[in-house]
């Protein structure tokens, strides 16, 4: 006896219609994918950011609330004639003293030689500076220093010809404000980046007591 | 035997497709909403706002806040299940001056206290409609989102400060202001230490 084989195929217009349904899920599934990958991504830029900013709000409040803050005076960091931050110096309750240093330097985000004039040049900036951001805490004469993360970074080529590189970082100390009226010491350094909005920064806020 | 050699027709697959397109879609309209309260979370009793929340506590335990008066604090939260707290509750001016101060410049918006234990407080949120709306949503979803506390304080704390933040991070006034969320114990014996004042003067 010959078995009869199953020879219905599917006709064109039922594969087209396969095809198309495929194509629609594919394409839906990668946009959903893609989406939940940068969630990801900045998800992971929120913790490092938040890790940071604990461990060093912590290490600052542990002395202020601990000791207790009496005195407090702030000034500028000048290097070779430029700003490069401020130095927020720290009297407490036992007489010892903290410092608290920021470092915000603006490198040269300029991409290209046509860029340099308008981002770098009529800001002061140099051609070739890297950013340079961190934050230094700690008894006088022994900080440690706290590196900012790093959330992604840029290297720019020199635009002289030469071989060398400078580094522009994504996550930037954008803003630094310090206040101490009504004897109450304030700092917020706002931390921004491209990513995370500026809804980002280490607020430190505490009586001084005489 | 003669065998079933019909598939399906397109028709049959196209109802099934939908059907699973269905049962995926009731999926991610439940589940979206958990990474968005995942999210606000993150809002929740973070650095700045516990130690916002610990200047507070301080004066709250400060003998300048007359907690044990007859009508006062303590009678309020017994019959009310919280109290409002302001620094003008302060009996002494000069901490009530640098608690205004503080005040703004920690950014805070409300600062309420309840029982250590805030399961009748809870209770109340809950039965009551015009609290939450006195409270607001985001403060409300905060007040819910805590635990009872139904364990004692290992530190013997009798009472619970709940604060909400309001933060703006530029100097534009116009840009959105974000809210945050804190809460303390606070301890309150009805004899005995008070914390000392915070303000320098006193």
């Amino acid at each position: 006896m010959i078995k009869k084989l199953n020879n219905k195929g599917m006709t064109a217009i039922e594969i087209l219609i396969t095809f198309v349904i495929v194509a629609i899920i594919v394409v839906s599934m990668y946009n959903g994918i893609s989406g939940l990958k940068t969630r990801e991504t900045v998800a992971s830029y929120k913790l490092s950011l938040v890790t940071y900013k604990n461990l060093l709000t912590k290490d600052i409040q542990d002395d202020l609330i601990k000791v207790g803050l009496t005195a407090v005076q702030s000034e500028s960091m000048v290097e070779l004639g430029k700003p490069v931050g401020y130095r927020v110096i720290l009297t407490l309750r036992d007489g010892s003293r903290r410092i608290l240093e920021v470092r915000q330097v603006f490198g040269c985000s300029a991409v290209d030689a046509a860029e340099v004039d308008d981002l770098c040049t009529i800001r002061g900036i140099d051609p070739n500076q890297s950013d340079e951001f961190s934050i230094s805490y700690g008894p006088e004469g022994n900080l440690t220093e706290y590196p900012l993360p790093d959330l992604g970074h840029e290297e720019i080529q020199a635009y002289d010809g030469s071989a060398t590189t400078h580094t522009i970082y994504s996550l930037q100390i954008n803003e630094v404000s310090i206040n101490t009226n009504d004897n109450i010491f304030s700092i917020r350094i706002v931390l921004s980046h491209p990513d995370l909005a500026s809804k980002h920064s280490i607020d430190i806020v505490s009586p001084i007591s005489s | 035997m003669k065998k079933n050699n019909k598939g399906f027709v397109l028709v049959e697959t196209l109802v099934v497709t939908v059907f699973v397109m269905a049962i995926f879609s009731v999926i991610y309209i439940n589940f979206y909403p958990l990474a968005g309260e995942y999210e606000r979370r993150e809002f929740y009793d973070d650095v700045d706002s516990k130690y916002g929340a610990y200047w507070m506590k301080r004066f709250i335990q400060g003998a300048a806040y007359d907690f044990y008066r007859s009508g006062g604090p303590a009678d309020t939260i017994s019959s009310n299940k919280y109290i409002s707290f302001k620094c003008s509750d302060l009996t002494v001016a000069t901490e009530a001056t640098y608690c205004t101060n503080l005040w703004d410049r920690l950014d805070i918006k409300q600062v309420i206290i309840t029982d250590y234990d805030m399961t009748e407080f809870k209770q109340k949120l809950q039965d009551d409609d015009s609290l939450a709306n006195s409270f607001g949503s985001s403060f409300t979803s905060y007040l819910e989102f805590l635990p009872n506390f139904l364990v004692p304080s290992l530190n013997g704390a009798q009472y619970r400060v709940l604060i909400e933040f309001e933060r703006n991070m530029d100097s534009d006034e116009d840009s959105d202001s974000y809210y945050t969320y804190a809460n303390m114990e606070i301890l309150r014996p009805t004899s005995g230490a008070v914390t000392p004042p915070v303000s320098p003067t006193t």
